[in-house]
């Protein structure tokens, strides 16, 4: 009997420690949400306003109609599915390459992709910048598209890597024997079996490239270019800055990436937990 | 027949050096169409005020188009120094005072200076004391055209304190009775529902900690935090200015907490009384709460002292500029009186030409007066310390972090000026 309702003590505790960690971390959204929904005469109020009127919806309208947030979010849609299709597609690749085959040079090749991920954005800025100038690039989506491509090839060719490491040699074997070559068995084998993964870090990359914000910052100038984030920072004014907008600006600019989520989030989990641990 | 031949053959080189000319006149043409690349956040803020700007020098100078874009105030440093490092500068940029570090790009040459043009202007003639001082000028050498020299001035409501029953106040010890009797709980709900006074006093934006904190200190009569080229953060005058800031946080009168932005919110809206800032807050309140600003005013600074502290704004041409005398042009026209004066109409910015305020302009604005008297009462100084004008930043840190010690953690303000001084003298290598 006192271990049963010890048992039911344990639980409870565990219950209200795992609350407490989703407030802990949930606050944070609900506050955005909250502060999105307010009229700008209520965001100071004292005490806050903890659930505010849905009439003040308005600000989401008004956002649109007041700045080219439709535009920023179709540009960053194109430059993060960009990247994401790329770096899948390049790094798929590359992940094959350092799975399955054996030659000299192998370890440093993996130490510099480890490298690129070590570097400071900020150092490569001003370089990027000149060579961008150069290849008349800059305030073109495109230069996004390259510069980010850099920063998540790398990534995915470590993700997918694991992921094909996973897939057991006799398959492949058996498709050598049916008269597959080595793009056959890639495209035919490793992208359908490993497509839990490939998903998992498409969504990774996607997400990384959405929320890119120096780059995008330092070489977009012209405001039909900006995507999501510079736009939306764009709303902090020198005077006064609309919080509830800005607000209302970053509840949006998260919706596609929870969209991305909640599409492939059956794959997310599996290609998560697969590459994890090896065939 | 070779006749025939050699004709045909003349009337072939003539039509393709017609057709060579024309081409090449066309290139011509369009090699004397100069873009002038302007970024500044200025289109975005104030469209009224550079539209008419832009469109009547197109006019006036049929061969230079100006490229004027976006580029959001808090991006503009990084968005400018990075175009500067990559030898890439616009034609024209605008700096402002703490914000855009242009004390480095003239030390690094990245200026360019702009005696040679501005000299002979009449904005030379009636422009404020601030143009030609430092931190604007350096060496005899001028490089930035300050637009708008503004100070900070008490501003209020007349309906809010008319309705507490106060009086305009003559001394700082009035002041701060006066913001005591504003703030005040309207509806008996036991909560402050309008505060005397607002100021920064929120943990971690230094920058604005420190822009809040000049206004007490030179205000009180400390020169800067450097004189003569020394620290002088134990002066008493800074002391007894910090003391005031720190008493006025302990009373209650200011709302806590808030960024800058969201009590001059709720000054316009009439939450915050009194508010110590620039005459575009006139602006600022056209916009949020177009019906107060009947009500809008301002006094003189109660401090005892004739000091009272200024910030600019301003434009530059960067020494690696492709089109100097065109950018120059932009700036002496806007330099000119007619163009000054729609700034002031259309930003309520304090300009840096002092022949704009018209009896016209003035009595629609009397509020402006307060302004235009100060700044030529007064000894305007500029917030950035002269001499430490690469340092501040650093200065900003150390000092908002120590007053922060003071206002929420209760160290002696002696103290807390004491481990300021000692910290940056480490810092910055002094002795």
């Amino acid at each position: 009997m006192k271990s049963r309702a010890g048992k039911v003590e344990k639980k409870v505790a565990y219950s209200l420690l795992i609350a407490g960690v989703c407030v802990f971390i949930l606050f944070p959204v609900y506050w955005l949400i909250n502060t999105s929904l307010q009229a700008k005469s209520t965001i100071y109020a004292a005490p806050p306003t903890l659930i505010p009127p849905l009439s003040h919806l308005t600000n989401y309208v008004d956002i649109f109609k007041e700045t080219m947030l439709a535009l920023w979010l179709g540009n960053s849609l194109f430059l993060s599915a960009s990247v994401a299709l790329i770096s899948i597609g390049m790094g798929g690749l590359g992940a094959y390459s350092l799975s399955r085959f054996q030659y000299p040079g192998k370890g440093i090749l993996m130490l510099i992709l480890l490298l690129s991920q070590m570097l400071p954005e900020i150092i490569i800025a001003i370089p990027l910048y000149v060579s961008f100038k150069h290849l008349n690039l800059l305030n073109k989506v495109m230069c996004l598209v390259i510069t980010n491509c850099s920063f998540c090839i790398p990534i995915s060719t470590f993700f997918l890597k694991g992921f094909f490491d996973s897939i057991p040699r006799e398959i492949e074997e058996a498709a050598v024997i049916d008269g597959c070559n080595r793009m056959q068995i890639f495209y035919r084998i490793f992208l359908p079996l490993s497509l839990p993964g490939l998903i998992a870090t498409g969504g990774l990359i996607f997400v990384l490239a959405w929320n890119e914000f120096l780059f995008a910052r330092t070489f977009l100038s012209s405001g039909t270019k900006w995507v999501t984030s510079v736009g939306v920072a764009s709303f902090i004014g020198q005077y006064v800055t609309p919080w509830n907008k800005v607000m209302a600006g970053a509840v949006i600019s998260v919706l596609p990436v929870m969209l991305v989520f909640i599409f492939f989030q059956k794959y997310l989990v599996r290609g998560l937990t697969s590459g994890a641990v090896k065939g | 027949m070779l006749r025939q031949k050699s004709k045909k053959g003349k009337l072939l080189v003539i039509v393709v050096l017609c057709l060579g000319i024309s081409l090449s006149l066309v290139s011509l043409g369009n090699a004397a169409k100069v873009t002038l690349d302007f970024p500044s956040w200025w289109f975005a803020m104030f469209p009224t005020m550079m539209e008419p700007l832009v469109a009547e020098y197109e006019k006036k100078y049929p061969d230079v188009k100006i490229n004027g874009y976006d580029v959001p105030y808090p991006d503009y440093p990084d968005r400018m120094s990075t175009r500067l490092a990559a030898n890439d500068p616009p034609d024209v940029m605008m700096v402002t005072s703490g914000h855009i570090p242009y004390n480095k790009y003239v030390e690094l040459g990245l200026l360019e200076p702009l005696n040679k043009w501005m000299e002979k202007t009449s904005y030379w003639q009636n422009c404020v004391a601030a143009q030609k001082s430092p931190p604007v000028e350096v060496d005899g050498k001028v490089y930035i055209l300050v637009l708008l020299a503004d100070i900070s001035a008490p501003m209020y409501m007349t309906n809010v304190y008319g309705e507490a029953g106060v009086e305009i106040p003559k001394t700082t010890e009035e002041m701060l009775e006066v913001f005591k009797k504003l703030t005040r709980d309207k509806d008996g709900d036991g909560l402050i529902d309008q505060y005397g006074y607002a100021s920064h006093l929120a943990p971690g934006n230094f920058g604005e900690w420190y822009w809040e904190l000049s206004i007490w200190f030179i205000g009180y009569g400390n020169t800067h935090v450097a004189k003569d080229g020394k620290l002088n953060l134990t002066d008493p005058d800074m002391i007894k200015a910090m003391k005031m800031y720190k008493q006025i946080y302990d009373w209650n009168i200011v709302p806590k907490g808030q960024d800058k932005s969201t009590y001059r919110r709720m000054f316009t809206e009439g939450v915050v009384a009194t508010l110590m800032d620039g005459s575009y807050m006139y602006g600022v309140t056209l916009d949020e709460t177009p019906e107060n600003c009947q009500y809008f005013d301002a006094y003189p600074l109660p401090f005892e002292t004739d000091k009272i502290c200024f910030s600019f704004e301003g434009l530059v041409i960067p020494s690696g500029a492709p089109h100097k005398q065109e950018a120059w042009n932009l700036l002496g026209m806007w330099s000119e009186k007619k163009w000054m004066e729609h700034m002031i109409r259309t930003s309520f910015v304090t300009s840096s030409r002092t022949d704009v305020y018209s009896e016209e302009f003035l009595d629609e604005y009397p509020w402006f007066r307060v302004y235009q008297d100060e700044m030529a009462k007064r000894k305007a100084i500029e917030r950035v310390p002269p001499g430490f004008e690469a340092e501040v930043e650093e200065i900003t840190r150390v000092l908002a972090s120590w007053m922060e010690e003071v206002i929420f953690n209760n160290m002696p303000v002696e103290k807390a000026m004491e481990n300021a001084q000692k910290e940056l003298e480490n810092r910055l290598f002094m002795e």
